[in-house]
């Protein structure tokens, strides 16, 4: 039970909650940059290929993201029927292609802040006393 | 491979009945547990231990969970507006109620005119009638709502 837990707080496997908080969106963002559109599984599914399995983005933290970037205007949504049922393709609207670069340079940004407090090079401030 | 019509109506049974409302987001979900149940049969699992894997991918507590997370996504900012509006008329109610009384005190000690106190005490009573209470009985009303439902 407190592993059904856990899972629930937690939108990827592997990493903790506490470290990929906020990663999401940028994850997805880029992912649809790339591609002209992507449907929610597809999505799923490339993150945890492109992450060798490390990252599995869950069904519970996707589609309520999905659903609010495209209520933003961030991404659009075209329905399509797959045989009796329908699928959804996001892709990234003109604003989401500017929340895009802004999202991953300040995503980018962080990592090197970061990088600088964890593991700072002979030079920087930590050095200076 | 696309799935029979039968099969399809017991996933869709199954996201419905464990209360996904938000169409959007429930076509979602049918066609991720579908791609999930398709992709276990191209391995060669039947229908029914397909299903039973879904399941456990999504179960009952994540559908319940996409819906509560879905509405929180779409109302957080009406609510955050809803809370600034409620502070800021309950702001300038007190503000003008304070001057209101000053001014008339002041009025009356110096047997000035009192139109200016009396205009922010109308004011005051404006704010609070037509500006706090709706917003504050609102913001009651949603939470109540918001509590029975859950």
């Amino acid at each position: 039970m407190y592993i059904r837990i856990i899972e629930r707080l937690m939108p990827f496997q592997m990493y903790s909650k506490e470290l990929l908080k906020g990663t999401l969106k940028p994850i997805i963002l880029k992912l649809l940059s790339e591609k002209e559109s992507m449907y929610g599984y597809e999505i799923v599914q490339a993150v945890k290929e492109l992450s060798a399995g490390k990252i599995v983005i869950k069904e519970g933290s996707l589609y309520p993201l999905l659903h609010s970037l495209t209520k933003d205007g961030t991404l659009e949504a075209e329905a399509v029927m797959i045989g009796k049922r329908i699928r959804k393709y996001y892709r990234l609207s003109q604003k989401g292609k500017t929340v895009t670069t802004e999202s991953l340079s300040e995503l980018q940004n962080f990592i090197k802040t970061i990088e600088q407090i964890i593991y700072p090079k002979e030079g920087d401030y930590a050095f200076k006393n | 491979m696309h799935l029979r019509t039968d099969e399809l109506d017991q996933i869709q049974l199954y996201v419905d009945q464990n209360g996904l409302t938000i169409p959007e987001v429930r076509d979602d979900v049918v066609d991720h547990l579908c791609c999930i149940v398709e992709e276990r049969i191209g391995e060669g699992d039947d229908f029914d231990t397909a299903f039973v894997a879904a399941r456990e991918l999504i179960s009952q507590n994540d559908i319940q969970q996409i819906q509560e997370d879905t509405i929180y996504f779409l109302t957080i900012k009406k609510q955050l507006i809803m809370i600034k509006g409620i502070f800021i008329t309950a702001y300038i109610s007190a503000a003008l109620l304070v001057f209101g009384i000053f001014f008339t005190t002041l009025g009356y000690v110096l047997e000035l005119p009192d139109i200016v106190g009396f205009s922010m005490l109308l004011g005051s009573a404006a704010f609070f009638c037509f500006g706090f209470l709706p917003a504050w009985f609102l913001q009651k009303y949603r939470n109540s709502v918001d509590g029975i439902k859950a």
